[in-house]
């Protein structure tokens, strides 16, 4: 028979867990459906910042959804984005959001070269529990599919439009 | 250090090293893959080699790449620790007046200093597998067996000599061939064979 001590001490750790589980627990379909929005609106963007070109008939731009499957969030459905410009295309497709050091990548791929789009916090001194609150999307050098062994880190640009005529130009090679 | 002593150093003395290494990579991938999607900070070491927006896959295909790399290494110290074996063998043996030593003395003989005596091709192993071929033995798939033995480490030279010489060439068959345990097994078939060749003529046993 336990000593009235020894249950009392289980049950508050027991408690006090839980209370330490709830807090750390993700919500995994918030985050699937943060990461789906976001990628949407990043499109919105880009659609929007392209649109004379679209309107003129120079540039076509084709949004479809594609599969994606990641681990902690099960299969899901995701937007895509092609460009067109004469014959010649770039792609944007979504590559997940549970990655290291960012919420979310999107590989870029055009006819001379790739690029990945990343979802990153804006705010370094934002506590772990906002850091999702505050967020924007950066240019970086693509990720090699198989072994990752960048020499330096990374360098990010912060996606404008200004930024993103930089990409399109080199991507497309005008 | 672990491994100075080529004399006493066995070849599970080596997968055993390769096992502690192997552990200690595990360790890290477990971490990489624990800071997926919390961003929180990645350990020094970690943050020189995964990229910014790696993912789950991704940090994997490093990891096991790094365990190739471990096995290479692994398989080019058991190589040359038996090839410190044969050569010490070999400047003891080759001052006996027996077939084998006198072999051994010709190839010395050839060479401007001891440590170019070729190893394999017409070299220490060579005069071991005609040592082997001169043995009276009445059953023919003894000495097939003896030959079998030392031509397994012939098989793993071939990747030891592309990985100690920079890997400038295309290699044939893939390392996975040869993963530590058994390139250990190759490499101990090899020392009991020779063990067993020398006792069969009466010759001191091989170091």
């Amino acid at each position: 028979m336990p000593s009235r001590n020894f249950e009392d001490r289980v049950k508050q750790f027991a408690e006090e867990q839980e209370k330490v589980d709830a807090e750390n627990a993700v919500d995994w379909k918030a985050v699937k459906d943060d990461w789906i929005k976001a990628v949407r609106e990043l499109f919105d963007q880009i659609t929007g910042w392209l649109k004379p070109l679209i309107e003129s008939g120079s540039l076509r731009a084709a949004r479809s959804h594609i599969s994606c499957e990641e681990q902690d969030l099960g299969p899901y459905k995701i937007e895509a984005l092609e460009l067109q410009l004469a014959s010649k295309k770039m792609t944007f497709k979504p590559v997940g959001t549970v990655l290291i050091g960012a919420w979310g990548r999107i590989d870029v791929t055009g006819p001379t070269g790739k690029a990945a789009l990343l979802l990153l916090n804006t705010d370094k001194s934002a506590p772990p529990k906002e850091r999702r609150l505050h967020l924007g999307w950066f240019i970086g050098r693509p990720i090699a599919a198989g072994v990752v062994l960048p020499r330096t880190r990374p360098e990010l640009k912060p996606l404008t439009e200004d930024s993103f005529e930089g990409l399109f130009e080199d991507l497309f090679g005008i | 250090m672990l491994f100075d002593d080529p004399t006493s150093l066995e070849p599970e003395d080596i997968v055993h090293w390769f096992e502690v290494c192997a552990a200690g990579l595990e360790c890290e991938e477990r971490e990489a893959h624990r800071q997926l999607g919390t961003q929180g900070q990645l350990s020094s070491t970690l943050t020189e080699v995964l990229s910014v927006g790696a993912t789950r896959e991704e940090i994997s295909d490093y990891f096991k790449a790094c365990r190739r790399e471990l096995e290479i290494s692994a398989l080019l110290m058991l190589t040359a620790s038996a090839e410190a074996r044969l050569r010490l063998d070999a400047s003891i043996r080759m001052q006996n007046q027996d077939a084998l030593g006198k072999r051994l003395k010709v190839l010395r003989g050839n060479a401007r200093s001891e440590w170019m005596i070729p190893l394999y091709e017409d070299g220490i192993v060579d005069a071991w597998k005609a040592y082997i071929g001169s043995i009276n033995l009445p059953v023919r798939a003894d000495r097939a067996r003896l030959l079998a033995s030392v031509g397994r480490f012939k098989n793993l030279l071939g990747v030891r000599h592309w990985v100690a010489h920079g890997r400038y060439w295309r290699i044939q068959r893939g390392i996975e061939h040869f993963p530590p345990d058994v390139a250990a097994g190759v490499v101990e078939d090899l020392y009991i064979a020779l063990r067993a060749a020398a006792g069969l003529e009466g010759l001191p046993s091989f170091a």
